[in-house]
């Protein structure tokens, strides 16, 4: 019966009833941890003291009073009764209990009032998963609780019971579907704890753990901060498919998805997209309508050999907002780069239609677009009155590589060519037109611009447009890439009326 | 004086009387029905034993020695197969082991014999209860082989219902158990009503009939409720009625009032009876009176009655009100006095005797010691402060293993070796006994104890998988499993060597002086030859001596040996 | 309980009927009544839970309970509770027959009693067919096309007609939760929407919209038939359990089992009959004039 962590104790802030420390508890990093160490300390020596008194006399009688023939065949005259003794030892547990009973309503009476002005966490919890959501939109997987801070978890889960249990905070509630559950705590120590499922919830109950981060108010900030955008990291954009990978760990996808074949309670990620799925009855492709319905709708087609276990993820990605939407897409992206079957269909569309974004770049503009005309070479024959340079004939290869670039390089995922915009701002009529920033500055986009935003694409963003463009540096900078580049900007130039010579690249 | 007729040794004795296996399995005798329940639930035992050591096995490495991660599964895949492993333990303990072995097993036996009756009031009832037993066990199987179920015992909602395990069944078969356990307490209760023998008024009853009394009332009056409770989850499953399910409209956490209001009650049908053997063995084996009877008795009535009231005190994290949670705190401490007290009783019964430390008594021993730590690990989770950091813990498997198995299955070893020879004519081996006795003592503290710390360190239960700083206590825990595995096997080995080659057993090897003791061992088909009489104090042992010539005790205010007389001795006033 | 219910003594009837370990037939009967007693108070008791469970949706959702009780029609449960009553009054004169040893007396009664349960069974099954018919039933399985006056019912708060149900929703197993950041939990209301339930101050922030008619109804009215449903059925299997019972007492009669010193079976179908009257006599205010 040592103390089980001697650092907890060495570095112990709570209050405790004897030198031996709280025996068996963790040492809690919650505001009220000294109450339930003062209770438990209580009870601890009580119950030690009681469990020795009744072994040792039972042990004691049983060697004194033994039967030995010849000596002791019989037992000697004793009362079968004596009322005073049996009120005595009646009163005196009673007493014990009522002590016990008084502390552990008051104490609870504490842990159970939040106090007002709590920072509020909202907690959801489903099948085998915890997801935390901040007051500022970020959500984690972690959870990260602010130093000295009262915090007050709102809680509720998505499908089964599920226990919300940090023993080192002595915080422990049930996570109920259909109700908000309310805790609160106030942590006094920071440090790395564990968060554990407490209410047996199924196959991964075991492993539906958190790691509970307490740490000082502006480190704390700064978490948050960095966890409120899933579409960077450090400062770089992810690609789209990484963001997916990030949007399964934080979806809780991969505790029944494996993504080696191994089988799991759901089906593997491995190979999956663009193959063939044996369903309950009949069979599907896995192709993008699929993978969506299947995330958004689980139990409306089922696997076959797989049990319909898995939440509905239609409040997490389904709606209008686009930033849902569009991490659904990211995380079908990222199965699709498990996969060696993986196809066009397999894959999200690009906004508008790849193909059509194709052809619209290769025809004249439409006559719905106005006054924009395309900046294609040929349109730029027949179109004398546009203002702004024409693409010299000598560019014309490098226009071409740069529309071939287009397609395969990815850009045609978020750029448009038709004046849709998606993702990110359209490529037509950009060059040489006015772009308004997040900072607030306008600026023309020129060569040097187009150049700069291709290439570090986080350091200046368009105003409206979220941060998400992976930069393009290792690809297409440097001398060996500057034509690749060059062709590209070339492209931009030939879809806008107003180009120039400031904004194309120049030519050798 | 005692107006019991002793027979003539007969012959025939209830269990060579008839030895068809039609006579066994359409008998009404409540002793044969009795050996049935005891073989079947000693049968459920070893099949729900094993399984713990499954659980214990898999638990010595963090990430699951048997079910784990392989190249083809992935862990939570190996952990559902865990979690129908501990779940199919606790329903077997529970519901076919815990709540029927002492009542219906060896209640079965002794109660008739204790009233000096010729069999419970209802002897048909009787074996249709031992048939819906058998029914609801089927059904288990079933469910079992179709591919079990992993709830867990409590089939909390609304997991239970989304679910594709075969809980239907499961349920079904235990709502059938419920029913048996209903018709055996309406038996027992009438039984000890209306068939008491003359001179055997309420406070002079032997005190197991006491508590099977207070055991059959929660009987009669809980299990209804667990019925329609489990009734429902099985309409929720079949028709989607709602009840249960949030998403219609109902509350998952009615299920667990539901539930617990019946389940809690269940842990007094099971300490109860338990209570009750230790109440009969340590004054035989001390000869000496029984203290404080007629607090025993009535705290066994005080503990059934309360012990309805207490179930909210399993939902102190699940958000029902403060006040609620305070009113179920401050019950669950008032029912823990009168087990304290029960405690102190045989202590002082103990004080002064002539203590005989038998197989049963060291079984009672035992019994004191890891009751006393099971009832003190329960007062703090009643403490609502304190059942915050422990609730769903291993503190909590810990605790009620003590109870249930430091407890009832202590106590009911302990009636089982005191009961032996009346039930089977035999005598096992005494040494064998004793030591197996000690050895099991070991095995549980070494099994529970380390669960104690690793619960209140925070190690949650139903835990397939677990962080690696716990792995020293669940060894250790493991290895007190392996060591009740061997003392249970050896416990088999001299008790069924017992019945082959045993001694021939008196009619009274330990001195006991209630009824059951003046029967044969083992007792002819209708128990006694007429309706004996119960004028004196059955915890005075001052008339009953020890007679060397047949190596067990006789009354002396009779016919030492009756059996050399040919005609029975007349009745004395 | 028992009290002094005296069994005649005869000879015969002790050989024939006795058990062997009883001592005598009083000692039987006794036994017998209490353990009828018992059993009947675990049906009551098996009742009583779902009575409990009645108490709690009323007292969470006494809207449902208002709003879903004008469906049910108290005239045909009044007419119900008449025939089960007068069909008691019919049991109660045949036990009085059986201790008097007027066989005769015994047989009609049992019959007159046997098509009070089979009248009753046969307005609560014509009921339970009127409810099919306006799909007022249980769980998922609740459509009512009809307000409880037979107008038509409007779409509101909480109901989509089935065809104009739009599919995702109907496929969600579960409502839908929106976190919303600052403001907590959002409980967005499909038409299996839970209501509110709790007990802490719960957060369900969700605006429900306005009533848009008279006949607009709260949410989770599936509940009411739910217990209606299987309150209803359990006591009408016990009916057909009685019904069942009788049958056989009519035999035995018939076959001359019972007189003055043997009537236990009949006195105990008697006591079970009384139950089903008394369970009855709960159900029908709780559910037929809940509102």
């Amino acid at each position: 019966m040592i103390s089980p962590d001697p650092m907890a104790a060495i570095f112990s802030h709570g209050w405790n009833f004897s030198t031996l420390g709280s025996l068996w508890l963790p040492n809690s990093a919650s505001s009220f941890g000294p109450e339930i160490q003062w209770l438990w300390d209580f009870w601890y020596w009580m119950s030690v003291f009681f469990t020795v008194l009744i072994t040792g006399i039972t042990v004691w009688f049983c060697i004194k009073y033994r039967f030995r023939k010849g000596i002791r065949e019989n037992a000697d005259p004793a009362p079968d009764h004596n009322t005073p003794l049996e009120i005595t030892w009646s009163i005196i547990p009673l007493i014990l209990m009522l002590v016990l009973f008084i502390f552990g309503f008051k104490y609870y009476m504490d842990m159970d009032q939040p106090p007002s002005g709590c920072y509020k966490i909202s907690v959801l919890a489903w099948k085998w998963h915890w997801q935390f959501t901040y007051p500022d939109d970020a959500v984690t997987n972690t959870l990260y609780i602010p130093l000295n801070t009262p915090v007050e978890f709102v809680m509720t889960s998505k499908d089964v019971l599920h226990g919300f249990w940090i023993p080192d905070l002595s915080i422990q509630r049930d996570v109920i579907p259909g109700r908000t559950m309310t805790i609160w705590v106030k942590a006094i120590r920071a440090g790395h704890y564990k968060l554990q499922c407490a209410e047996y919830c199924g196959d991964g109950h075991s492993e539906m753990l958190a790691n509970v981060i307490v740490m000082p108010i502006p480190a704390f900030k700064k978490k948050l901060a960095q966890a409120a955008d899933i579409w960077m990291h450090n400062g770089k954009v992810l690609p789209l498919h990484v963001v997916g990978k990030r949007v399964a760990q934080l979806e809780g996808c991969l505790g029944c998805h494996s993504v080696n074949g191994a089988r799991g309670t759901g089906p593997t990620w491995k190979n999956l997209a663009g193959s063939s799925v044996q369903l309950v009855s009949g069979s599907a492709t896995a192709d993008y309508a699929y993978l969506k319905q299947a995330i958004l709708y689980p139990g409306q087609k089922m696997v076959a050999g797989f049990n319909n276990v898995m939440p509905d993820y239609y409040s997490d990605f389904a709606g209008a907002a686009h930033k849902r939407a569009r991490k659904l897409d990211a995380l079908i992206w990222y199965i699709n780069t498990l996969s060696t079957h993986a196809s066009k269909t397999s894959q999200p569309p690009v906004p508008d239609l790849p193909g059509k974004a194709g052809k619209a770049a290769t025809q004249p503009a439409s006559a719905a677009a106005g006054k924009a005309k395309s900046g294609k070479p040929a349109a730029t024959e027949k179109a004398p009155p546009q203002k702004g340079a024409a693409i010299p004939a000598a560019a014309m290869p490098l226009v071409a590589l740069g529309k071939k670039l287009y397609a395969s390089m990815g850009c045609i995922a978020c750029h448009t060519v038709n004046g849709t915009p998606v993702v990110g701002p359209t490529w037509k009529n950009l060059a040489g037109y006015p772009v308004k920033l997040t900072t607030g500055k306008t600026v023309i986009a020129d060569y040097q611009f187009l150049r700069f935003m291709i290439l570090q694409p986080g350091k200046k963003i368009v105003a409206g447009y979220p941060n998400i463009m992976p930069s393009f540096t290792t690809t297409l900078a440097g001398k060996k890439n500057a034509k690749k580049l060059d062709g590209l900007i070339w492209y931009i130039n030939s879809l806008s009326d107003k180009t120039s010579k400031t904004t194309q690249p120049p030519l050798k | 004086m005692s107006a019991v007729n002793i027979p003539p040794k007969p012959k025939l004795n209830y269990l060579n009387c008839d030895k068809t296996i039609r006579s066994w399995l359409l008998t009404l005798d409540h002793k044969r029905i009795g050996v049935m329940y005891l073989i079947s639930t000693l049968t459920a035992f070893f099949v729900g034993g094993m399984l713990a050591e499954v659980i214990r096995t898999q638990l010595l490495v963090p990430k699951g020695l048997i079910f784990h991660a392989t190249k083809h599964m992935s862990s939570f895949a190996a952990y559902k197969h865990y979690n129908q492993v501990f779940t199919l333990h606790g329903i077997i303990m529970v519901f076919m082991v815990l709540i029927p072995i002492i009542v219906a097993g060896l209640g079965n036996v002794v109660i008739p014999l204790m009233l000096g009756a010729k069999d419970v009031a209802f002897p048909r009832l009787n074996l249709i209860s031992f048939y819906l037993y058998a029914g609801g066990a089927v059904m288990a199987i079933v469910s079992t082989v179709c591919g079990a179920v992993d709830t867990g015992w409590t089939f909390y909602t609304p997991y239970s219902i989304t679910t594709e395990t075969y809980v239907c069944f499961m349920v079904g078969g235990i709502v059938m158990i419920g029913f048996s356990s209903i018709f055996t307490g309406i038996n027992f209760i009438v039984t000890i009503h209306k068939m008491r023998p003359p001179g055997m008024t309420w406070f002079r009853m032997p005190l197991f009939l006491w508590g099977i009394y207070a055991t059959s009332i929660i009987q009669v009056a809980a299990t209804p409720v667990i019925g329609v409770t489990l009734l429902l989850l099985i309409l929720e499953r079949v028709m989607h009625i709602g009840f249960f399910n949030a998403a219609l409209g109902g509350s998952p956490v009615l299920f667990q009032d539901f539930f617990w209001f019946y389940s809690h009650p269940a842990v007094y049908i099971m300490i109860l009876p338990a209570m009750a053997i230790i109440s009969e063995i340590v004054p035989t084996f001390s000869r000496k009176h029984i203290f404080g009877y007629e607090f025993i008795a009535l705290s066994s009535l005080a503990i059934a009655l309360i012990g309805f009231l207490v179930w909210g005190h399993h939902m102190f994290v699940n958000g029902q009100s403060a006040e609620l949670d305070t009113i179920f705190s401050f019950l669950t401490f008032l029912v823990a006095v009168p087990s304290a007290v029960k405690v102190f009783s045989w202590m002082a019964t103990m004080y002064k005797g002539a203590i005989k430390l038998d197989t049963p008594m060291l079984y009672a021993i035992s019994f004191i010691i890891l009751f006393t730590v099971g009832g003190l690990t329960g007062v703090i989770l009643g403490c609502i402060a304190e059942d915050v950091v422990l609730h769903d813990t291993y503190f909590v498997v810990g605790h009620f293993h003590y109870v249930m198995f430091g407890g009832t299955i202590i106590a009911f070893l302990g009636g089982l070796h005191y009961w032996w020879p009346k039930i089977t004519g035999k005598m096992y081996n005494e040494t064998m006994g004793r030591i197996t006795c000690v050895l099991l003592f070991i095995g549980v503290n070494v099994t529970f104890f380390p669960q104690l710390i690793v619960g209140a360190e925070g190690m949650p239960r139903r835990y397939a998988s677990y962080l690696p700083q716990y792995q020293g206590y669940m060894i250790a825990s493991t290895v007190g499993a392996y060591i009740q595995l061997v003392a249970f096997l050896m416990m088999a080995g001299y008790l069924i060597h017992s019945i082959f080659r045993g001694r021939k057993a008196p009619d009274n090897p330990w001195g006991g002086a209630t009824l059951e003791w003046t029967a044969a061992s083992p007792p002819t088909h209708y128990n006694f030859d007429d309706t004996p009489l119960a004028i004196e104090d059955c915890y005075d042992y001052s008339y009953i001596k020890y007679d060397p010539a047949i190596d067990g005790y006789v009354r002396t205010d009779m016919p030492a040996k009756p059996a050399e007389e040919p005609e029975t001795a007349p009745a004395h006033g | 309980m028992s009290e002094a219910m005296q069994v005649e003594v005869n000879p015969q009837v002790v050989k024939k009927h006795l058990a062997h370990h009883f001592d005598t037939m009083q000692q039987q009967f006794d036994a017998g009544k209490l353990g009828m007693w018992l059993f009947l108070a675990t049906e009551v008791l098996l009742f009583s839970g779902l009575f409990c469970a009645y108490g709690v949706y009323r007292a969470l959702h006494p809207q449902i309970f208002q709003f879903a009780g004008l469906y049910l029609d108290p005239i045909s449960g009044l007419i119900n509770t008449i025939v089960l009553l007068t069909s008691g009054f019919t049991m109660a004169l045949g036990v009085r027959f059986a201790h008097t040893g007027n066989r005769k007396g015994l047989s009609v009664c049992l019959i007159l009693t046997m098509l009070g349960g089979f009248g009753f069974l046969g307005i609560h099954g014509y009921e339970y067919f009127g409810k099919y018919r306006q799909r007022l039933l249980w769980g998922t399985n609740y459509h009512p096309t009809v307000a409880p006056d037979g107008q038509k019912l409007l779409p509101a708060v909480g109901l989509i007609p089935p065809l104009a149900r739009p599919k995702p929703i109907e496929a969600a197993p579960w409502h839908h939760l929106t976190l919303m950041g600052k403001r907590g939990f959002n409980v967005v209301h499909s038409n299996l929407a839970p209501a509110p339930i709790g007990v802490q101050g719960v957060v369900s922030k969700a605006k429900l919209p306005a009533p848009t008619g008279p006949y607009s109804q709260p949410n989770n009215v599936q509940i009411f038939f739910g217990a209606y449903f299987l309150m209803t059925g359990l006591h009408s299997l016990h009916v057909i359990i009685g019904i069942g019972l009788m049958l056989w007492l009519l035999i035995r009669n018939i076959r001359g089992d019972f007189g003055p010193s043997y009537f236990a079976p009949v006195e105990f179908v008697g006591l079970y009959w009384g139950i089903v009257d008394m369970v009855w006599m709960f159900l029908f205010p709780l559910l037929y004039l809940a509102h």
